[in-house]
């Protein structure tokens, strides 16, 4: 077992708990405004400080933990799935079907994805919605091509063979036996794929086109705290700090699941 | 005649103990570098409506008159004027060999042609209201113009410090699409020398300016979109000359570095903050609505908060300075029961116990939105988001960058509620923003206010020169604006300008400190920018 994965799937845990537990663990309302508190760093009060509206930064953390880990999730939840769908007929049917998506999925790469991002958000409203969409259907290319490349070699296997010689349909074969067996690889980089979205979404919020306020995200925290940098450093480095380790964690566990299929 | 000279002499030995008591004469040379995170739009002065072209236009032309440190208005290009008994014509006597950056001769034609272009249907000009109140134009002669108005018209004279634009370069051109507008000819203190998109402009000083060469010789104008990175060009002394944000004036600015090497100044903006409603908007229509959302938000909490003390609560359109501010108008108080009692009246309730209330069937819930990049604005709509949830209305926040928001959502009417802020003139004339008939696209009433009332009074306020008579109008329209909040009036900031320690000369009036910018220098000893 190597030890970095267990690392990364401890983090991963932990901020997982952190984010479904968020009502308990917060001290504070995260919403809740003290002007006589502004600004104030580290105490016993307000552990990790406030912000500069008085709000209590650790509850805003927590409560971000929610937004940010929901964003990853559901935007590699969506890419995954354009990635599965695509990937698959690709592979399994071969030939023109084969041609035509694997054309797209270079056409889709051609672009910078966060020069994407930025063109479709400038067009849509930001929103927790929007964001987790145009991230899912700007990076689903990888999971496709892992896909289609596993299925290429399964599809040519004796039990495919067999199925299709007891007459199951293309579907089953696709969903039952293909897609099961292509997945391994796919883990890998969903769970990468987490990280990059958990990235990509305090990006634009750093950036004011990512969630709204008064919602907390990690990203639009961190983006608070470059107005007050001088005067609050409370409000940079905590943020700052929960992305970078929450993102090193899904890396770890990424990379630790590799490895271990690469031996197996 | 003894007299004269005598006053001349006097002036002289004053001027020379002055001189002698502090110790300098004007230096020449250095450059100041202001930042600001907003880029001009265009500098065909009279289209440009943002504070940034303002500023710039500001410095390369000139308007027949301007207001002087006390705002007292004083000649410009005009040497003096005279207005007529009835108040029906002024006679504006213009300086003489005033030249363009060009070279060209500035005369009554430029005058000439700058007024047409105003009045120009063609021309998408905001400022066109005060010049269709003239009747005639007429050039005297190259130095004498008279200006005759079909009613009197109070704001009239002050309506004259519109920059006025060269003739012989604009003549042909189209305004609304012209090369001009990325570089202006003028007549002011500072020529325009260059201007990279996204960064910078530079001006040179005028050594030929009619009241004096200026002493710095560059003017710098930084463009750097965001409060923190100006902020640390601050610290850097990248920049000179920057306008702080209350938390920076407040809480970043205090160290020893800052007092040796910044100065720091403090009085109030010539603007205010609101939050204004679309009211075309149903829910917005009910007086009661509007009334109880004032009652709901607490103001001083937000100039607590966000403005961490430095400015006053608005109560109207007006600066609390000015003659025309209404000082039986008072805030009301913070008062949340009394605002759920009227939205209760206005039929709102809370049926389905979600805490947002209902009227037939639809949720209590609209969007603000406001412009990128100024934090105090967000501030306080994240405050008043809150309390107004406490009374059952749910507020969204959207986050708009500036030149989107003006065209596709401002002039469009595209908007439940817009949080916003409008920089004054000194004269209480608000006609173009209050009256019903200056609804339209691009127009500036874009909440789609209307009372007759207020109209009548509007026109009332600039047919009469008296100003006593102008306050009671506007005393009355000041009363009937807070009664009837078409607007939720929020704040008058301060404005905190902070500037390097080496200039010299910077003198605060009741105008702020721009007023003299032309003396403003730096001693030879301190100069940075030497070339």
């Amino acid at each position: 077992m190597n030890r970095l994965m267990i690392i990364g799937a401890g983090i991963v845990i932990f901020f997982g708990l952190v984010a479904v537990l968020a009502p308990f663990i917060a001290s504070h309302d995260p919403g809740q405004i003290d002007i006589e508190n502004i600004l104030t760093g580290p105490s016993k009060e307000h552990i990790l400080g406030t912000d500069s509206l008085g709000r209590d930064l650790f509850s805003r953390m927590v409560f971000g933990a929610r937004i940010s880990l929901l964003v990853g999730l559901i935007a590699v939840g969506i890419s995954a799935a354009i990635g599965i769908l695509l990937g698959s007929l690709a592979g399994y049917y071969g030939r023109w079907v084969d041609a035509w998506i694997m054309r797209f999925v270079d056409i889709m790469l051609c672009f910078p994805t966060f020069f994407l991002i930025l063109a479709v958000i400038a067009l849509l409203e930001p929103s927790i919605v929007n964001i987790m969409m145009i991230i899912g259907v700007t990076s689903w290319m990888g999971v496709a091509r892992l896909i289609r490349a596993e299925i290429l070699s399964l599809k040519e296997r004796d039990f495919i063979y067999a199925e299709r010689a007891i007459g199951a349909s293309d579907i089953r074969i696709i969903t039952r036996h293909l897609i099961p067996n292509a997945m391994a690889p796919v883990l890998v980089s969903i769970t990468l794929g987490i990280a990059a979205a958990i990235l990509v979404e305090s990006s634009l919020s750093f950036l004011g086109i990512g969630v709204q306020p008064p919602t907390p995200s990690w990203g639009n925290i961190l983006s608070e705290g470059k107005a007050v940098m001088g005067a609050a450093w409370w409000m940079m480095l905590f943020p700052g700090l929960a992305i970078f380790i929450t993102v090193l964690g899904y890396n770890l566990l990424g990379e630790g699941i590799r490895e271990r299929l690469l031996r197996s | 005649m003894t007299r004269n000279i005598k006053t001349v002499f006097t002036k002289a030995v004053f001027l020379f103990a002055m001189l002698v008591l502090l110790g300098f004469r004007p230096d020449y040379g250095d450059a100041i570098v202001s930042g600001s995170i907003g880029e001009p739009r265009t500098l065909v002065p009279i289209l440009a409506s943002d504070s940034a072209s303002g500023a710039i236009c500001g410095l390369v032309f000139n308007g027949l008159v301007k207001y002087d440190k006390d705002l007292n208005l004083t000649g410009d290009l005009a040497e003096r004027w005279e207005v007529s008994e009835d108040g029906l014509s002024i006679t504006f006597y213009l300086r003489k060999n005033v030249r363009w950056h060009d070279g060209e001769e500035f005369t009554a034609k430029d005058v000439e042609f700058t007024y047409r272009s105003l009045i120009d249907p063609d021309v998408r000009t905001p400022y066109s209201g005060d010049f269709e109140m003239v009747e005639g134009f007429e050039v005297v002669d190259d130095y004498t113009l008279k200006i005759i108005y079909k009613e009197p018209f109070s704001p009239g004279l002050s309506s004259w410090g519109m920059n006025i634009m060269p003739r012989h370069l604009l003549e042909e051109e189209d305004l609304n699409n012209t090369g001009f507008a990325r570089q202006p000819i003028g007549t002011g203190p500072y020529k325009f020398k260059s201007w990279k998109t996204g960064e910078k402009l530079e001006l040179l000083s005028n050594h030929d300016y009619f009241e004096g060469r200026p002493c710095i010789d560059r003017y710098i104008y930084r463009i750097i979109p965001d409060q923190a990175t100006l902020f640390l060009e601050l610290r850097s002394e990248g920049v000179d000359y920057v306008s702080l944000t209350p938390l920076q004036f407040e809480r970043q600015t205090q160290s020893m570095f800052f007092r040796e090497n910044f100065q720091k100044f403090r009085f109030p903006s010539f603007g205010y903050t609101y939050m204004g409603y679309n009211l075309n908007d149903p829910k917005f229509q009910d007086l009661r609505v509007r009334q109880a959302i004032n009652y709901a938000v607490d103001k001083e909490e937000i100039i607590r908060g966000v403005l961490l003390g430095l400015g006053r609560a608005a109560t109207g359109p007006f600066l609390p300075e000015s003659w025309a501010y209404n000082r039986e108008v008072r805030a009301t108080e913070y008062d949340p029961q009394k605002a759920k009692a009227l939205l209760k009246e206005a039929g709102w309730q809370d049926l389905d116990a979600d805490g947002i209330l209902e009227k037939d069937g639809a949720k209590f819930s609209f969007t603000v939105i406001t412009n990128q990049g100024n934090e105090q604005r967000r501030m306080t709509l994240e405050i008043m988001q809150r309390r107004l949830k406490e009374i059952g209305i749910d507020v969204r926040i959207k986050v708009i960058e500036w030149s989107a928001f003006v065209s596709e959502f401002i002039d469009k009417r595209r908007f439940d509620a817009v949080l916003l802020g409008w920089g004054l003139s000194m004269d209480p004339d608000m006609y173009d923003i209050w009256h019903s008939s200056k609804t339209g696209e691009g127009q500036f009433n874009f909440v789609g206010y209307s009372n007759m009332e207020v109209d009548r009074l509007l026109v009332e306020g600039r047919r009469t020169f008296d100003q006593a008579e102008r306050a009671r109008a506007y005393h009355r329209i000041h009363e009937i604006l807070y009664e009837e909040q078409p607007y939720l009036f929020l704040y008058v900031p301060d404005a905190l300008p902070i500037i390097h320690s080496r200039f010299k000369g910077i003198e605060k009036g009741a105008a702020g400190i721009g007023h003299n910018f032309i003396k403003w220098h730096v001693p030879r000893t301190e100069q940075k920018y030497t070339r």
